[in-house]
């Protein structure tokens, strides 16, 4: 305001004519008066154009249902007003966009999940999630790994220390993506002991997948949705014990629902965990599953703008017809979570996203090491310490909180107990504190002092 | 097989007639129109259809045809217009024919080809599902990195004359298609931290820089139509062309059917296919110096290929619910939400909808290859319209189209910086073929034998026997092309006599500044990978070093030859053209005000502007000006129906515009 000022004292007649202008025109377009009580929704929206953002390219899952609602939602909104679909990409360009924008209700984001957390771990996310207005969610965000019925278990727990390994093939997300499911998986096979190995592969669309399982390549498979879909896709899987699900790691709060060939026969995957790993689990993994598909408005968009889209979110989930068709195309059943619990449940996910934070970091590092072979998302840090859980090679190479550490013969100055020590009586068990460098692309340490 | 003659009941139905003609129609708009594609018009028209039309076997369909015939028209832009979209191969062959007035026979001859391929691709997909599982099976990563490496191959066979000059061009491709996201360790690979380049250079982008705009602004420069006034475009012509095509029927069934090969592999991917078939048709042709000159035989390789895979992509997405091609998404999509389950017993069980199909992939290439030729006559005479004028038109058109694949800035630095490349290419013979090819195999190779040897490891790799035959194939092919003698070619004889009769010690020649740019770029990209892990630096390293060798190599030799060789590229047509330099400025300044305009006002406004002020700035005749009214509506108009009203598009902020107002209040 102060620049403003002594702009228009310094400044001659045009300038401040179109400053003049370019204030008259701000205060309009960018001034948003919080609509008074006996606020005229018709009016608000009659001949006006919603704008539903999309974080993908046209034609995607997420696009193909933003349409859906572009072209069937309105007629539950008063004023039957005109919607239409933007796609701004790469995700989270689109959130980004929304972030900004006139708080008016005329611009909505069309989400893919509740993207708890995304701002912590995507520094191009220029937002904070728990602040969107929520309108509604209409999908549940179904995570169940999937086995080939030749696997000799039929859950994570009965796999402990199976000789048969189940073989995954993911590709690594962006650094945005939490890579929830393989975390997920890769949590629940470290506490279980499971023989997993993640293949790192260019694509994962689940036609590669299923071919890939058809091929022998794989017989692991997270699905998302397919869950349900699969049925129709590879019609009998199921029920010829083709695949079988081994872990159920959806929202416990939400139990998944049987799909047209099977029953989900497995408890939530949350029920086999200790105390220590639930709390583990509700803080890094359960608030990406909060929710699937659904909507949400700019911050500060005036409540009863904000009531008038809930309702019309509902009631058009509620109709019968609406809600028939939307099945059709996101081939799933529709999960409807109100606004007002969307707010609440994101709110709590991104609290307990944050107070999880620095353990969310070990444990991705830690599962990366562990499953993904040569791969370091997060450098490993010059000095930390830990118990050492594995040592190979005489001593030669030990994995210390998930990170593998080179010890040489004679770069490496080793203490037990405050004596000088040799590698190989190092043991599985000691607390050891490990400080080094990478030196020709491996860690190695300079100093171990174990207890 | 009462339900495949169900299929053709459907034939007497009103519905189905109603929704061919609409998808007919639909590919038809979408084809001619730059920078729609056949994704983008799948999505807008899934769900419309998906929830209008009842009867799912009519509404997968009319899915599958719009899928099947929005490339057919492809081909006008290309002759008619100097707009290569997304078939640089047909345009390195028609456009040369365009400008020595074939344009009408070149559009005749296209369709045919096209009409034929589509033929063959359609009684393929009703042939090959039942027995094609098997075959799809064998094909994994492994196999696939190796047909990309077959097609790295080819690059020999596009650096005819120029080799060292190829490689590197080709090489120079693939290291930029390393930018973006490594999928292997999520590492940002020279991206400068810009979340629009997390996915990587636009395919579009980088393909209009470097071949449309090129052949644009060379095209401006000589203020002329593609034609000449006395080029024969009567109707009579289109059909001298469609008689010339079925005389090249056994070319046309050889590469159709191994369109239909490449289409049924799911991850090769449609723009290599042109690629492939192109390299193999020269290498099993005689005269090899005829092709990037007008070759008819050179169209048959790209067209036929182009039409028949689509009848190959049908294949695995109704067969094993795997889609073929990313449009085929969406009848994959289409299906499921009509409750039919894809597989092999599609036949048996829904063998209506394989029928209807079949019959109206036929139907719509026949349709649209009737359409097309009739008239192409009239068509073909747009290329005796002054360039500047329909320039006026494409260029901006070429940009917008550009900008909708990524729908942020990015788009327009990197195509008008390819463009400057593609110019300084063409002016200085360098090929940009295999630079395209490079880019767009690069990552097909990468991607799947990393992921190959993640999933089996090297040795597990390579004792797959077809992994074996093809990476043979591909050194094959490559050695091939390395010691192939050529026909002798009489340009490149008057070249090599003149360099024999020029400077025989080494000299410094402004030629050489082409291989020091990319070992400068090469040196950078090294320089940048060797902060990533060894997943992602690894490939980047290995081209960076090839370039910076062969790069070294092409310095030492041209400062021993004056000759520039004959590469396998279009030349430039404005030069020797009196009062290009000036024309070359004006293009120049109006670039410049498009880009002033842009990111002062917005970039629709700039489109507008460089629309409508081109036939005024470049323009031979009276009252250019007028012209500008045209150009500028043509381009508003599809802005603002197009862009703004159908495709809803958010406009990128005009930073310069918005740091103005800053600092000014």
């Amino acid at each position: 305001m102060a620049e403003n000022t002594s702009f228009l004292r310094q400044a001659g007649f045009l300038p401040k004519l179109l400053g003049a202008t370019a204030l008259v025109f701000g205060v309009a377009a960018y001034g948003v008066p919080a609509p008074a009580a006996d606020f005229d929704a018709a009016k608000h929206f009659k001949g006006k154009t919603i704008r539903m953002i999309v974080d993908f390219k046209p034609g995607g899952g997420t696009d193909l249902q933003a349409r859906y609602f572009a072209g069937n939602w309105a007629k539950f909104l008063p004023g039957n007003p005109r919607i239409k679909v933007s796609n701004l990409f790469p995700n989270p360009s689109g959130r980004n966009f929304v972030w900004k924008s006139k708080p008016d209700g005329l611009t909505l984001n069309f989400v893919a999940s509740a993207g708890v957390g995304t701002e912590l771990v995507d520094k191009t996310a220029k937002f904070e999630i728990a602040k969107f207005i929520q309108i509604g969610s209409h999908a549940k965000r179904d995570v169940v790994l999937l086995a080939r019925g030749t696997v000799p278990y039929n859950s994570i727990p009965e796999a402990r220390g199976s000789k048969v390994k189940l073989i995954l093939a993911e590709p690594i997300g962006s650094p945005a993506d939490l890579d929830g499911k393989l975390l997920a998986t890769g949590m629940l096979s470290m506490w279980f002991d499971v023989p997993l190995k993640i293949a790192t592969v260019a694509r994962s669309g689940t036609a590669d997948t299923l071919l890939m399982l058809e091929r022998g390549d794989v017989n692991g498979y997270i699905a998302g949705s397919h869950w349900y879909a699969l049925p129709k896709l590879r019609p009998g899987w199921f029920k010829k014990g083709y695949l079988k699900p081994i872990a159920d790691m959806g929202h416990p709060g939400a139990p998944s629902i049987p799909n047209s060939e099977i029953k989900m026969p497995l408890p939530n995957a949350m029920t086999w965990l200790n105390d220590e790993q639930k709390a583990l689990w509700k803080g890094i993994f359960l608030p990406e599953v909060i929710s699937g598909k659904g909507i949400t408005a700019p911050p500060g968009t005036p409540d009863a703008i904000v009531k008038v889209l809930r309702a019309a979110y509902a009631k058009a989930l509620h109709d019968p017809k609406f809600s028939s068709g939307l099945v059709r195309i996101q081939r799933q059943p529709v999960a409807f979570i109100g606004g007002e619990k969307m707010q609440k449940l994101v709110t709590e996910g991104t609290e307990a996203f944050k107070k999880q934070l620095p353990n969310f970091k070990e444990v991705r590092q830690q599962v990366y090491n562990r499953y993904f072979k040569g791969l370091k998302i997060v450098k490993i840090p010059e000095k930390f310490s830990g118990k050492i859980t594995k040592i190979a090679r005489g001593g030669r190479l030990i994995v210390v909180k998930g990170h593998g550490v080179k010890i040489s013969g004679s770069r490496s100055e080793i203490t037990i107990k405050g004596q000088n020590a040799k590698r190989k009586a190092l043991k599985a068990g000691m607390t050891c504190s490990i400080n080094g460098k990478k030196r020709k692309g491996k860690y190695e340490a300079k100093q171990v002092a174990c207890k | 097989m009462d339900q495949i003659f169900a299929g053709f009941g459907l034939l007497g139905s009103q519905a189905y007639w109603l929704a061919f003609l609409a998808a007919v129609s639909m590919a038809a708009v979408a084809g001619l129109l730059p920078g729609i594609s056949a994704s983008l018009l799948m999505a807008l028209a899934v769900p419309f259809i998906v929830f209008n039309i009842q009867d799912p076997v009519i509404g997968i369909a009319m899915l599958a045809t719009i899928t099947a015939v929005e490339e057919m028209l492809d081909v006008l832009p290309i002759v008619a217009l100097g707009h290569p979209g997304g078939g640089q191969v047909t345009f390195l062959e028609a456009r040369p024919l365009s400008s020595r007035g074939y344009a009408a026979r070149v559009l005749g001859f296209v369709y045919m080809v096209s009409a034929m391929g589509a033929l063959i691709g359609a009684v393929a997909l009703l042939l090959i599902i039942p027995i094609i599982k098997p075959f799809i099976l064998q094909f994994s990563f492994a196999e696939i990195g190796a047909i990309g490496l077959f097609g790295i191959a080819m690059v020999g066979a596009l650096s005819r004359g120029a080799m060292i000059k190829g490689l590197l061009a080709g090489a120079f491709g693939m290291l930029l298609s390393t930018i973006g996201l490594s999928v292997f360790t999520g590492e940002e690979r020279f991206t400068f931290g810009t979340l629009q380049l997390r996915e990587g250079l636009p395919i579009i982008a980088t393909a209009v820089g470097l071949f449309a705009l090129p052949e644009m602004f060379d095209l401006m420069m000589t203020r002329k139509a593609i034609a000449a006034k006395q080029a024969n475009l009567q109707t009579r012509d289109v059909f001298k062309g469609v008689r010339l095509a079925v005389k090249y029927w056994r070319l046309i069934i050889r590469h159709s059917l191994l369109g239909v090969a490449l289409g049924a592999i799911p991850g090769v991917g449609s723009r290599v296919v042109s690629w492939l078939s192109y390299g193999i048709g020269i290498s099993m042709s005689k005269n090899r110096h005829n092709f990037g000159k007008g070759s008819y035989k050179g169209l048959v390789f790209s067209e036929s290929v182009q039409s028949s895979k689509e009848g190959g992509q049908a294949i695995p997405t109704l067969a094993l619910g795997i889609p073929g091609g990313q449009s085929w998404v969406f009848v994959l999509v289409a299906m499921l939400a009509y409750g039919v389950s894809p597989g092999p017993q599609m036949l048996s069980q829904h063998g209506d909808i394989v029928t209807l199909i079949v019959v109206s992939l036929v139907m719509g290439n026949v349709a649209l290859a009737i359409i097309g030729i009739l008239w192409s006559g009239q068509l073909a005479k747009l290329t005796r319209v002054p360039y500047p004028l329909l320039g006026a038109v494409i260029i901006p058109l070429a940009l917008l189209s550009a900008f909708q694949e990524t729908r942020n800035w990015t788009a327009i630095p990197i195509v008008l910086s390819f463009a400057v490349l593609g110019l300084l290419m063409k002016q200085f013979r360098w090929p940009r073929p295999p630079l395209i090819l490079g880019f767009i195999l690069g990552g097909i190779v990468e991607e799947n034998l990393l992921s190959a040897i993640s999933l089996y490891g090297v040795d597990g790799m390579l004792s797959r026997p077809l992994t074996i035959v093809l990476l043979v194939m591909a050194v094959a092919i490559g050695v091939f092309f390395a010691r192939l003698p050529t026909a002798p070619d009489p340009e490149s004889e008057k070249e090599k006599a003149a360099s024999a009769e020029g400077p025989k010690r080494w000299h410094w020649t402004w030629h050489n500044l082409f291989p020091v740019f990319f070992i400068f770029i090469a040196a950078c990209f090294i320089w940048g990978a060797t902060g990533y892990e060894p997943k992602a630096s690894s490939y980047p390293v290995i081209l960076g070093s090839a370039i910076i060798l062969l790069a070294l190599a092409q310095f030492v030799l041209n400062g021993w030859s004056t000759s520039t060789g004959n590469v396998l590229d279009l030349g430039m047509l404005s030069a020797g053209i009196e009062g290009r330099g000036r024309s070359a400025i004006i293009l120049v300044g109006l670039l410049i005000l498009f880009l002033l305009i842009a990111f002062t006002f917005g970039l629709q406004y700039g489109a507008i502007v460089l629309a409508a002020i081109a036939p005024a700035a470049l323009m031979i005749g009276k009252r250019p000006w007028a012209w500008g009214f045209l150009t500028g509506g043509i381009i508003a108009a599809i802005i603002f129906l197009f862009f703004d009203d159908v495709m809803s598009v958010i406009w990128p902020e005009p930073i310069l515009g918005l740091w103005l107002l800053k600092v000014l209040f």
